[in-house]
């Protein structure tokens, strides 16, 4: 039986490398900038996104959109030429019209061969955990129906945490109600968000951005092993740095990754957010 | 003596009385010897008991410890008693458990400020122990008093002596010792409101605060005048109903006014525009508050909108051209228009404007709605912002009852509720809403909110995905977390913690404790600031009041600016009267 085949979206935010080297296959998502239209991960770093949203004049609420259901078609169709089983596992559908548009490419090849969507209810490096997890298990010549299984138990244990300073770009697309995003207008306050089955739900708010530093510490520090975290961050490298020493700190010998917020995800949380990703230790 | 006292409660308690089938007994309406109070009598005695205290409210008010313009005991217990009156105003039910009912119900739900909700709680317990009896003797009086005794004591969460709690319970003690005694019900509150009387003289040595201050206890004193009005009434002393009120004899004059007009029952709603150069928007409210049904006062120092029910049109008019320039005026008769086929709901639908209760956002309120008590109109906006579904105003000067807090609570479509008073004086009257409010289905919480900024401090730790209880538990962390410096002027000279102060002067208060004096305004801010230890803040927030104007709030800005410059500092329009400034530091 031919192994299983990886596929997600360039929200996952894996290296090239790992997508190489675990044979995934990454469908890219379209970032609709004031400057144009870029491939997330082809034409496009997070380097660049928060650049050209500086030069931007006024205004901008940059969209994206996810790879389109003919991307899927063809890549479903040639994939299906060297196996039978697909998992598809993309950007949670409460952020993406991935999942959706990959479930109407599936349609195409029913009763042909399996191809499963799963809806991964997270994003960024949560997912690209997720992945990566799928993809190791696929490569040690798990089947689909393991491969999926092992997924769906490592959900429940992968958490975000962001702290956001402008709401705009939450509101927009109904991720907030607008009596949510309207904090802030009076004080300067910035929510503290979760991403909890998929959907971006905000948790209590803060006046500094210390305060903030402080709440992310606290909602790792309930975690009493992690197995992986990184922090993530945009227009908070101050306190990026400051959340990095209270956690290494707390937590002796474990590598932190530090990453800036990848363009599928920073069109939601704005250009200044940070946040934490933490999967924790599965018993 | 022991075996005497129960002999005469056996022996009162067998005894047939006819009276008590055929309702008054001739005894009760006469002076001299009473053995019995029935409903006529008792309402006779409650009106006053209201209009006792109506004429001594302001020697109550003058007791504040604190010399600040906030919420009066006299004012607070004068409403909370004419709510009660009005529940009683029209009845000629003979029986005392349905008026002492109706008392208590009217008491709780317009119960203001810790003083009317204690009142409140000892007419409940009074109502409690009259409860199946038409008529009362001495010993049903005293035991009355000693069950709203213990209802009060039972609704303080840390009962403190040398307050009210100890006027009611020795109150009850004396009326226990006289009837047991003499069945004379004249006896009896005779010695009720010596022994009052003389709790109130003992307050100070009991609490310190007070003895410092060099008052008496304000809602000891308060109940002391219930009390002696009480007694004034029985013994036969007219004690007439305060003027503004409707008497139930003057409607009855009018129903048999020749000219067949329709009974005064709704009386007029009037409504104007008042222009002036300083106006003071609080002070009008509460008068027409205090003068009138359904008051809704708004405005700034040069222009008010009025609007108010009273039975008198003249007096809210008379007011406004002593205050200034009125124009736009609006004088319907409710009554007039009650004849012409409107229904009484029409009437009040028609003309009624409910007190300035923000209506909400419904979509987005999530699971559990959020009431909060804004001094200001500057401050409910920013409670609205932070997802505050229902503002009360008021607070400082004027404390919602508990019927207005009520309200709010019952127009959130959640069905459960974080109530934040943001006021010492309104945590009691928001913990009485919500215990009513827990009676009528909702699950009501009270964080206990000293101060507009706790209740923001509390704000932003409100999850909406978390429950109710860890909500409450998170946010009553929160209160903690902040410190609130407010900057009014004394009302009064006073002598506290040290300080000597004299009416005039511009003081500081931290925490709600006097902590400074000044000047000006901006030095009491400054010294506030150094009190707090702002420099080791992280973010500073001043919220001026309706007294002071946005760039006087600037420069002051920059001021701190430039001494605090390693804080965040934000300046908010708070709009509050009285407190030129609310600091707080976090």
């Amino acid at each position: 039986m031919a192994r299983v085949a990886i596929v997600t979206d360039s929200n996952a935010y894996l290296s090239p490398r790992l997508t190489q080297r675990l044979n995934i296959l990454v469908l890219p998502h379209s970032i609709h900038l004031p400057q144009g239209t870029f491939k997330e991960g082809v034409d496009l770093t997070p380097a660049d996104y928060f650049r050209l949203l500086k030069e931007a004049k006024g205004d901008v609420l940059p969209r994206a959109t996810g790879p389109s259901v003919e991307t899927f078609i063809d890549l479903y169709g040639r994939l299906l030429k060297q196996t039978d089983q697909v998992l598809s596992l993309h950007m949670s559908s409460h952020l993406s019209d991935t999942v959706a548009n990959a479930r109407q490419a599936r349609r195409m090849y029913l009763g042909r061969c399996t191809i499963e969507v799963v809806d991964s209810l997270s994003t960024s490096v949560g997912l690209g955990t997720l992945v990566q997890t799928a993809a190791v298990a696929a490569a040690a010549g798990h089947n689909l129906e393991d491969c999926i299984r092992l997924v769906r138990g490592l959900m429940p244990h992968i958490y975000l945490f962001f702290l956001v300073k402008h709401l705009p770009y939450l509101e927009r697309e109904g991720r907030i109600s607008p009596a949510q995003a309207f904090l802030g207008n009076m004080l300067n306050v910035m929510p503290l968000l979760q991403i909890e089955d998929g959907e971006i739900i905000p948790l209590e708010k803060v006046r500094t951005s210390q305060q903030g530093v402080e709440k992310l510490f606290d909602y790792v520090s309930e975690f009493g092993h992690l197995q992986k975290a990184a922090v993530l961050q945009n227009g908070f490298a101050k306190e990026q740095q400051a959340l990095l020493e209270r956690l290494e700190l707390a937590y002796p010998g474990h590598p932190f990754t530090l990453l800036s917020c990848n363009p599928s995800l920073a069109v939601h949380l704005g250009p200044e957010a940070m946040g934490v990703v933490v999967l924790e230790v599965v018993s | 003596m022991t075996s005497n006292i129960s002999l005469r409660l056996e022996s009162d308690s067998a005894r047939p009385d006819p009276a008590r089938q055929r309702g008054p007994s001739p005894a009760s309406v006469t002076s001299g010897d009473h053995q019995l109070i029935d409903g006529p009598t008792l309402k006779a005695m409650i009106a006053a008991g209201y209009a006792w205290l109506e004429r001594h409210k302001e020697i109550v008010n003058a007791l504040n410890v604190f010399p600040v313009p906030d919420g009066d005991t006299g004012t607070n217990m004068f409403l909370t008693m004419r709510a009660a009156w009005r529940e009683i105003d029209q009845s000629e039910d003979g029986d005392v458990s349905h008026i002492a009912q109706a008392v208590a119900q009217g008491a709780l739900m317009g119960a203001r400020g810790n003083s009317g909700v204690i009142l409140s709680q000892i007419l409940r317990g009074m109502a409690h122990a009259f409860r199946h009896k038409p008529v009362i003797n001495a010993h049903d009086l005293a035991l009355g008093l000693r069950q709203g005794s213990e209802t009060a004591y039972k609704g303080v969460v840390k009962p403190v002596e040398g307050t009210i709690l100890t006027v009611i319970r020795q109150a009850a003690d004396a009326a226990q010792k006289a009837a047991a005694v003499e069945d004379d019900l004249n006896f009896v509150l005779a010695h009720i409101v010596q022994a009052a009387g003389e709790a109130v003289e003992q307050t100070p040595s009991l609490l310190p605060v007070l003895a410092k201050a060099g008052v008496v206890d304000s809602g000891g004193k308060g109940l002391f005048y219930i009390l002696e009005g009480m007694q004034r009434s029985l013994r036969g002393d007219t004690v007439a109903p305060p003027v503004e009120l409707p008497t139930s004899a003057a409607q009855q004059t009018a129903a048999v006014d020749p000219y067949n007009l329709p009974p005064i029952r709704y009386g007029f709603d009037v409504q104007f525009l008042l222009w002036g150069t300083d106006l003071q928007v609080d002070a009008i409210r509460s008068w027409m508050i205090e003068h009138g049904d359904f008051a809704l006062v708004e405005g700034g120092p040069t222009l008010v909108k009025v609007h108010v029910h009273v039975f008198d049109p003249s007096a809210p008019l008379a007011y406004g051209v002593q205050q200034g320039f009125i124009t736009d005026v609006v004088v319907e008769n409710m009554d007039a228009m009650a004849a012409a086929g409107m229904t009484p709901d029409d009437v009040k639908d028609a003309l009624s404007t409910a007190r300035p209760i923000v209506p909400l956002t419904t979509e987005h309120l999530g699971p559990i709605g959020v009431v909060a008590v804004a001094p200001g109109p500057g401050l409910a906006d920013v409670f609205e912002s932070l997802g505050v579904g229902g503002v009360v105003s008021g607070g400082q000067t004027m404390n919602p009852s508990i019927q207005e807090l009520l309200e709010a609570i019952d127009a959130l479509p959640t069905e459960e509720v974080i109530l934040l008073p943001n006021n010492s004086n309104v945590i009691m009257a928001a913990q009485g809403a919500a215990q009513e409010a827990t009676r009528r289905g909702k699950r009501v919480e009270v964080i206990p909110s000293r101060t507009a900024p706790q209740g923001i401090s509390a704000l932003l730790a409100f999850n909406m995905q978390a429950s109710l209880d860890d909500n409450v538990a998170t946010m009553a962390r929160a209160l903690a977390a902040i410190d609130t410096g407010e900057v009014t002027v004394a009302v009064r000279d006073a002598q506290i913690d040290g300080m000597e102060v004299r009416a005039g002067d511009v003081i500081g208060l931290l925490n709600d404790t006097l902590t400074t004096n000044g000047a000006s305004p901006q030095e009491v801010v400054f010294n506030l600031l150094a009190q707090m230890d702002a420099g080791q803040a992280e973010i500073i927030t001043v919220y001026y009041g309706d007294q002071i104007d946005a760039a006087m709030a600037a420069a002051l800005g920059g001021e701190i600016a430039a001494i605090y410059p390693g804080q965040e500092l934000e300046v908010i329009a708070g709009g509050q009267p009285h407190y030129h400034f609310i600091l707080s530091t976090e």
